[in-house]
């Protein structure tokens, strides 16, 4: 490659970074009892949803923040921050796509989200969340008529108040950690999907997430339960505006499986990953955690993570019911200053049960990637199984790869096997290529889509496309 | 940090030994005191995640207690070498042309070299064990290898710990140096009388120089009640060889820190270990391997058998520093587990800054291949014995390495006999 081509690449700017102007109603910073009472009340929410956010705040300030991840984090100063912020249009609800803000649609349009008749096409419900409110759900016809639930988090609330006192925090509790706990205190919106008794569900849902407004944390919470016998795929993806501050985004996700029922969760994660100095960027702390309470229940986790300056992220499976099965399928990629500390924890409890792990870390320039992961066996679980495969390959000499797995096991009739390679792309594979007249840029974007493909093939095809086209431009400019 | 009596005991009872430079004095005293500071750490430290030290805390040992042996206990030394008995000199055999010391005489002969070497490698900051010895060892012995130097015998040193009338702190405590394009063989076997309730917390340094090679030992046959604690750590010259194997069977409470610097390149460790716990037994491993130079490589193999109640740790860490190309590192970890009560805890690491590495681990939990059983059966061989041969297959796999003919015989021995029907396996293998 020439010097100019490279200079070009190596000095483009991420592309999603631009700034919607819409006036916000934010809360001023600083976390506090009155402002959890505020966004409670904002919300309009039932009394038991007030209590348990004020029990939350009163236990995380009992806590510290961890600090055991292989990861390097400017302090974070939680007062600084504003836990609130809306769209103005806010009171005056849209009924339909017509009466959104054509600002917000032109935002989704430069995202590429399809939500009017695109959205028809795709085949896809999106249930956007712009900020911290839901301002559109779509196809809530079609997946009523099948009576899947599919809003947002502060509808569901409103309007099935008992599913969500049922369900909340049984997953994750409030207790859970550091960030879930503040999540629990000052969330905002998020997701929720219900699907009942031997409904498989029509189509894919999807939520796509988006931060806008300078300074204010993202919490979102999104809560899916699939009862007996039912069948649910949720896509989550995400971009972010460029911003010089650091954002902090500390969500919770909670899957609750029943007997027979089947969760897919599959996320692609760009958010701003700062500049090439380590300037700016999200900070993304995220607790997922599904729960396989039912028989032969099976949670299925797929992620894509390239973005963030900081991630944090273990979406774990608790296989609880007799033969549950859990996967975990990741591509992590990580590029100038970018760190990732990221993996699974599958805890199994029941009889028979199932796990497999395949993690790719990608570390370029002078990012730090880690896998960090808990196989968990307990007395219990006779004949569990589990697989694990974490392989890292390293782009440039000062970026780090990193792998902690913990094994625990503690039954004789457990079968655990981990492995993991670490290895930079090789000569003699690129050599091979570049010989066959493939440029060294397209050499190199195959040979990762190979590694990745594991990963790949376990994505709905929307977002396969999407996740390969991510990983090249993210990893441009690292090798040339 | 909670007071913990075994530490209060410990530190009231340590005394200056006018006897020794003022260096060791210093060094022994900020050893006790840093103990004093930190304590025993609980298991919120990583390092000790899955080892509480909790059963120690109220407990009292006596360091450098000393017992006396029946004359039937006595084990003669069956090859050259050295036997301590609770900490102190008991019997010597040197080995002609190889100058060993004990430190005593080390620090009258040499004292200011010996300042730089002892403890330049293990540091009593960072172990709690590693400062216990530091501020109680007694006759540590020196053993300088030199320049060209082969033995074609190994060396035996015999730890042997007795029951006193109290139980005893007993810090073994050995420096090596191999210098340039020596070699030799090692054998450290820690031997607890079966009424022992002693703490025993060794530490071995080792240097080794620009071609220079180890074959290094440790057997460990400690007493049923028994605490053990073994830190060793290496460090490593350009195209040194380091080949270190760690067989632990006896013990309650067992934890070894084996630790490798790979300083230059063409540096080579490779780390075997084999463990087999009963009972209530806990054993824990963690080793870690610095590759802190390009083209060093590291293999390594920890293989353990779990049956009762007993429980194991492995933590493997390797590490490879920013610009060590051309790091090869592999490392395995293997489990059989046989018992529903039995655990296993592996943790294998790999800490990379460098891209031009092969660096691989593995680490698995399972059970006898139910096929190979069904095969034996087939032939007539009841499943008792069938699993003991199995079970007995997957140890040899790594005691075959040990390149000392009457030391592989005896370890193959004392492993057979923990199986049931070893009677049997001996006509089998």
């Amino acid at each position: 490659m020439s010097n100019q081509e490279i200079e070009n690449l190596v000095s483009r700017q991420y592309e999603h970074g631009f700034v919607t102007e819409i006036e916000s109603e934010t809360l001023p910073p600083g976390i506090n009892e009155d402002v959890i009472r505020h966004i409670s009340r904002i919300k309009g929410e039932p009394e038991f949803m007030l209590n348990w956010r004020l029990r939350a705040f009163e236990h995380w300030q009992g806590m510290q923040e961890p600090d055991w991840a292989q990861l390097n984090i400017a302090p974070i100063d939680y007062q600084a921050i504003s836990y609130y912020s809306a769209p103005k249009s806010d009171k005056d609800r849209p009924k339909s796509l017509d009466e959104v803000d054509p600002k917000l649609l032109e935002t989704y349009d430069k995202l590429g989200i399809p939500l009017h008749e695109r959205a028809a096409l795709a085949g896809v419900a999106v249930d956007a969340v712009f900020d911290s409110v839901s301002v559109a759900t779509t196809f809530k016809k079609k997946l009523a008529d099948a009576g899947v639930i599919f809003c947002s988090f502060s509808e569901a609330v409103k309007n099935h108040p008992e599913l969500v006192e049922k369900h909340l925090g049984t997953v994750v509790p409030y207790t859970d950690n550091f960030f879930a706990t503040l999540n629990s205190a000052v969330f905002t919106d998020g997701s929720f999907v219900f699907v009942p008794r031997g409904v498989r569900c029509p189509m894919e849902l999807s939520t796509y997430f988006r931060i806008n407004a300078a300074n204010t944390g993202q919490f979102e919470r999104t809560l899916i339960v699939a009862e007996e016998g039912s069948h649910v795929s949720y896509l989550e993806g995400c971009t972010a505006p460029m911003r010089d501050e650091n954002q902090l985004h500390a969500a919770v996700v909670e899957l609750v499986a029943l007997d027979d029922a089947e969760i897919k969760y599959s996320t692609v994660q760009n958010w701003y990953p700062g500049d090439e100095n380590g300037v700016g960027g999200i900070y993304n702390f995220v607790t997922k955690r599904g729960d396989c309470r039912g028989r032969n229940s099976k949670i299925s986790w797929t992620q894509v993570e390239t973005g963030s300056a900081i991630t944090w992220k273990y979406p774990s499976c608790v296989l609880r019911g007799e033969n549950s099965v859990g996967e975990f399928y990741s591509v992590a990629v990580t590029n100038n200053m970018q760190q990732a500390d990221t993996g699974t924890k599958m805890i199994h409890i029941g009889k028979n049960t199932r796990s497999t792990i395949v993690s790719k870390g990608i570390s370029a320039g002078r990012a730090q990637n880690s896998y960090r992961g808990l196989v968990k066996i307990l007395p219990g679980a006779e004949n569990a199984r589990n697989h694990a495969q974490c392989d890292s390959l390293l782009m440039g000499d000062r970026c780090g790869a990193h792998t902690f797995p913990y094994i625990e096991a503690a039954n004789p009739s457990a079968t655990v096997e981990h492995e993991a390679t670490t290895s930079k792309i090789g000569d003699d594979q690129l050599f091979y290529c570049r010989q066959r007249g493939i440029s060294e840029e397209d050499a190199v974007n195959m040979i990762v889509n190979g590694f990745c493909k594991d990963v790949f093939r376990e994505l709905p095809m929307e977002f396969a496309v999407e996740a390969q086209n991510l990983l090249n431009v993210s990893l441009e400019g690292a090798v040339g | 940090m909670t007071a913990q009596p075994v530490i209060e005991n410990l530190a009231s009872q340590f005394a200056p030994r006018t006897a020794e430079p003022d260096w060791l004095g210093e060094t022994r005293r900020k050893a006790i005191d840093q103990l004093q500071q930190q304590g025993l750490p609980t298991p919120r430290s990583e390092n000790w995640k899955y080892t509480n030290l909790r059963s120690l805390h109220r407990r009292n040992f006596r360091p450098g207690l000393q017992a006396t042996l029946a004359p039937d206990q006595l084990l003669p030394l069956s090859t050259d070498g050295y036997s301590f008995l609770n900490g102190v000199v008991h019997e010597q055999h040197p080995v002609p042309g190889l100058d060993a010391q004990l430190v005593s005489q080390a620090l009258a002969d040499n004292g200011d070299q010996l300042a730089g070497q002892l403890s330049a490698l293990v540091s009593y900051k960072t172990h709690p064990f590693a400062a216990m010895n530091t501020a109680f060892f007694e006759d540590a012995l020196v053993i300088n290898v030199r320049a060209g130097q082969k033995l074609d015998r190994p060396l035996m040193l015999e730890f042997i710990s007795a029951r006193a009338e109290e139980p005893a702190l007993i810090c073994p405590r050995v420096l090596i140096r191999i210098e340039k394009d020596a070699h030799c063989e090692i054998i450290e076997r820690y031997i607890g009388m079966p009424d022992a309730e002693n703490l025993v917390s060794a530490v071995t340094e080792v240097h080794l120089a620009q071609g220079a090679s180890l074959d290094h030992y440790r057997l460990q046959e400690a007493a049923p009640k028994e605490t053990c604690s073994h830190l060793m750590v290496v460090h490593q010259g350009g195209d040194s060889r380091l080949h270190t194997h760690s067989i632990d069977l006896g013990g309650r409470l067992v934890r070894n820190d084996l630790h490798s610097w790979l300083c230059a390149p063409g540096a080579h460790a490779q780390l075997s270990g084999f463990y087999m716990a009963v009972d209530s037994q806990h054993v824990d491993n963690h080793t870690r391997i610095d590759h802190n130079a390009p083209h060093t490589t590291s293999k390594e193999d920890y293989r353990g058998v779990l049956a009762d109640q007993a429980r194991a740790v492995f933590n493997g860490k390797v590490l490879v520093a920013p610009d060590a190309q051309k790091v090869d590192a592999s490392q395995s970890n293997k489990n059989l587990i046989l018992s529903g009560k039995a655990e296993i805890d592996t943790k294998p690491e790999l800490e990379i800054y460098a891209d031009d590495v092969r660096c691989s681990h593995g680490a698995t939990v399972g059970q006898l291949d139910e096929e190979a059983l069904f095969y034996m059966r087939a032939r007539g061989i009841g499943e008792r014995t069938a699993r003991a041969l199995l079970t007995f297959a997957f140890a040899e796999e790594l005691l075959a390495d040990i390149k000392i003919p009457d030391l592989r015989e005896y370890v193959e021995s004392r492993v057979a006999h923990r199986l049931p029907d070893h009677d049997r396996l001996g006509d089998l293998v």
